[in-house]
């Protein structure tokens, strides 16, 4: 299993055809891809790359034209690889008139779960995407990101070894950002496979390890991310608290040292964890509002012991 | 397998949110009280009855019937539109589970709605005949000719089609006939031509109808001798004539003189004497006893008829809603088929068609039983390929219609006429079921190979 790619495509090419089978948009041509057990992948690329279309296909809602697809070793079509899949759709195509729990009660039936397991998974999901007080409220009054979290514990519902999540943090606040980020890097850890595309860069860069780029269906760039984005011969140093006459010191020395004298600046935050610093920051001064809450942290039968005890091998 | 109930009952939960349910609901009690009231009857109680039944009652399957199509299609249709099974396909569900999850809700929701409207006309009728003032003999004719299910004995199917032959064949000899004329359709008119012959008394003629009894009859019971006339060519307002009950080898055991106006359903009350009693076969002879020229015609197609035995009616009434269920769900599954295939309007459209083909069903059958065309003198090739064409597609189209021709159930009940058991019971699994299954076969096979997520 360790050895077999948890998904694996060659030469994958699919074709948007009119009515009259005439072909009317290249979407995916030629892409290779093999993503292994625990790790993050990020699939990159602007609007209309085919990064949505790629994810179809993994899925089996859309037939290759051409190439190899697998998914845990399988044809993405068998009923067997979805039970072990989980999807979040680029939107969250929701039942309006369920509440939350329902939503999460139909899927969890889907896979054949059942009485106070189901319940327990329900309640620790909601909990993790800061659904639980939501009651009764049907998921048709939620707001975006609230369809997008509630998407989001669907898609891990079954507990899945593959986790495919399609711009998983468009329409969330940067909380809710964090907040997936943080879930996706547990569960990474947790031995689970995490596919995710997004074109808000700065998500795929604290999240993945490997990314590819897509651009007109065709891989632009693609390996780990470290490496593609190391610029050649630039280094940083990052010092703490220096007064001005160190700093005038420090630079005379390098100058004398290495023949050239190095640029000063500030360490600044970027924008992310600032934001994040104020909304702690009122959160912990005027209590809860009524959007959501959450810690972030996995939901409790997603981690490794507890997914053991509570396994139930459905077949 | 699993998946199915979930499915079912997300499905008829939607049915009830989306309000779909709900609207038809509301106009199907307005056409259930409303209805009655504004149809005028013949003032008679039968009247009523009938009315209830064929009309208010006919009505409301109706639209139950343009509900079920509506809300089958849009069962799958609808979610593929809304990209819900984007979702539900991700999920370890087989498409036949999904199918199947959609049909039986709207199987569900469509028959209770069918039995609510049948239960409705119950009381309804239940009510009007307590109400009505009736003199003794109007009460038990009710009770032994409407509000009871009797058991239908048919005259002997007299088979024509030699005599028919030889009749067309005489004619053609004769050169009665244009040479391009297609022989079957000579043989079919002479043969309609004979069966209304024998369905015909001129004056002073008699008819004989022969029966075949499905039990002995037993000493001091009754049954009904009832005929349907077809006109007459006649000055009279009244006919007078004769019906005689023939044992073999027994002539005129009894005899019933009629003075009649020759329009309408006639009954007759026999009851058995001690020279019927034991009796499996008999024949019925009507004598036109008209001094003038002049013939009475019977209809051909179950114009004289033995009714037996009093069912019950309220078991009447609920096999014929059975039927009709079976009926919805057969409609039911090409909606869901044609949903999980095509987008919502053109899948209602093409359902809304079976549907509309089913009341023209006549004459699709004609189509079909006049053979392949053949070509016609100075016909080019052309428009002879199209009208065999044609002929395919009708011929397909039958083996979809076939199934859901039955006697109207509602027809028989109105006239307390018995759907037996058996007739429900084969026709729902002899009929019904196969057609359904099939319907699913090709629905499930289609959708399984449709492409999720691709422009409609
Ligand atoms: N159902 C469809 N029918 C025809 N063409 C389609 C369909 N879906 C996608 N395409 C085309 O395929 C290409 C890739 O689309 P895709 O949705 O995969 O892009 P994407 O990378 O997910 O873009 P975005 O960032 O906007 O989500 C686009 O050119 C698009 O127009
Ligand atoms: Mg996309």
């Amino acid at each position: 299993m360790s050895e077999e790619p948890v998904v694996y495509t060659k030469d994958l090419q699919k074709i948007f055809k009119d009515f009259w089978r005439r072909p009317r948009a290249r979407a995916v041509d030629g892409i290779n891809l093999e993503l292994h057990k625990g790790e993050v992948y990020g699939l990159l690329g602007p609007n209309g790359s085919g990064k949505s279309t790629t994810i179809k296909v993994l899925l089996g809602l859309l037939h290759p034209d051409g190439g190899e697809v697998k998914v845990l070793g399988k044809p993405p079509r068998d009923v067997a690889v979805k039970r072990k899949v989980g999807y979040l759709p680029e939107e969250s195509y929701l039942y309006p008139y369920l509440d939350a729990k329902e939503t999460l009660r139909f899927y969890a039936t889907l896979f054949g779960l059942e009485g106070s397991m189901r319940e327990k998974r329900i309640d620790e999901l909601l909990e993790m995407v800061g659904l639980s007080h939501t009651g009764r409220r049907r998921v048709g009054e939620f707001s975006k990101g609230m369809a997008r979290r509630i998407g989001l514990a669907q898609a891990l519902i079954n507990d899945p070894d593959l986790v495919i999540l399609d711009e998983p943090t468009s329409g969330l606040d940067p909380l809710g950002t964090r907040q997936v980020k943080d879930i996706v890097r547990a569960l990474a850890e947790k031995g689970k496979t995490v596919l995710l595309s997004s074109h808000l860069l700065a998500d795929v860069e604290d999240v993945c390890e490997r990314i590819t780029i897509l651009y007109g269906g065709k891989v632009q760039a693609s390996g780990p991310i470290r490496e593609l984005l190391q610029v050649a011969n630039h280094l940083q140093i990052t010092l703490k608290d220096l007064d001005e006459a160190h700093r005038v010191r420090l630079l005379d020395t390098l100058e004398e040292q290495l023949g050239q004298r190095p640029t000063l600046e500030p360490t600044r935050k970027d924008l992310e964890s600032f934001f994040l610093e104020v909304v702690a920051q009122a959160r912990r001064e005027s209590g809860e509002g009524s959007g959501t809450r959450a810690e972030g942290q996995l939901a409790g039968f997603l981690t490794a012991s507890a997914a053991e005890e509570n396994r139930t091998d459905i077949e | 397998m699993r998946s199915i109930f979930p499915i079912y009952k997300l499905t008829l939960r939607s049915i009830f949110r989306e309000r779909v349910a709900l609207s038809m609901l509301a106009l199907l009690a307005l056409v259930l009280l409303l209805l009655p009231a504004g149809l005028e009857t013949d003032g008679t109680i039968q009247g009523a009855l009938r009315m209830h039944i064929r009309y208010s009652l006919g009505f409301s399957s109706f639209l139950i019937a343009a509900m079920t199509l509506w809300v089958s299609c849009a069962s799958i249709a609808g979610d593929l539109s809304s990209k819900r099974l984007q979702m539900l396909l991700t999920k370890s569900v087989h498409r036949a589970e999904i199918w199947w999850g959609k049909w039986l809700a709207v199987v569900t929701l469509v028959s209770g709605l069918m039995f609510v409207c049948g239960g409705v006309t119950y009381l309804r009728i239940q009510q009007m005949v307590q109400t009505a003032a009736l003199s003794p003999e109007e009460k038990t004719e009710l009770a032994s000719q409407y509000i009871t299910a009797r058991r239908p004995v048919d005259a002997d199917y007299i088979d024509l089609s030699e005599e028919a032959n030889a009749m067309a064949d005489a004619q053609i000899e004769a050169g009665a006939v244009p040479e391009n004329f297609p022989r079957e359709n000579l043989v079919a008119q002479m043969e309609h031509y004979l069966r209304v012959s024998h369905n015909a008394a001129s004056a002073g003629q008699i008819i004989p109808y022969d029966f075949q009894l499905p039990n002995p009859l037993v000493l001091g019971s009754t049954f009904q001798i009832s005929y349907e006339y077809d006109g007459a060519s006649m000055g009279n307002s009244t006919a007078p004539g004769a019906w005689h009950i023939d044992l073999p080898g027994k002539e005129g055991v009894q005899v019933f003189e009629t003075e009649e106006n020759p329009y309408g359903t006639k009954v007759i009350e026999v009851t058995v004497d001690e020279a019927l009693a034991g009796a499996t076969a008999l024949t019925l002879r009507f004598e036109n006893r008209s001094e003038e020229s002049g013939r009475v015609f019977f209809k051909t197609d179950q114009g004289v008829r033995l009714f037996f035995g009093g069912g019950s009616f309220f078991l009447n009434l609920f096999r014929a809603l059975l039927l009709l269920c079976g009926m919805l769900g057969l409609l039911a599954a090409i909606g869901v088929s044609a949903g999980s295939v095509f987008s919502l309007p053109v899948a209602c459209y093409v359902s809304a068609v079976v549907l509309l083909m089913q009341s023209f069903s006549g004459t699709v059958e004609e189509v079909v039983a006049g053979g392949v065309p053949a070509i016609e003198h100075e016909e080019n090739q052309l428009s002879h390929s199209i009208k065999v064409f044609q002929y395919k597609v009708f011929q397909g189209v039958l083996v979809v219609l076939k199934p859901l021709e039955i006697e109207s159930p509602l027809g028989r009940v109105s006239k307390g006429v018995l759907v037996s058991p058996s007739e429900t019971f084969s026709v729902f699994f002899l009929r019904f079921a196969p057609v359904v299954l099939l319907i699913s076969g090709v629905g499930v096979f289609l959708f399984s190979r449709r492409e999720i997520g691709a422009a409609a």
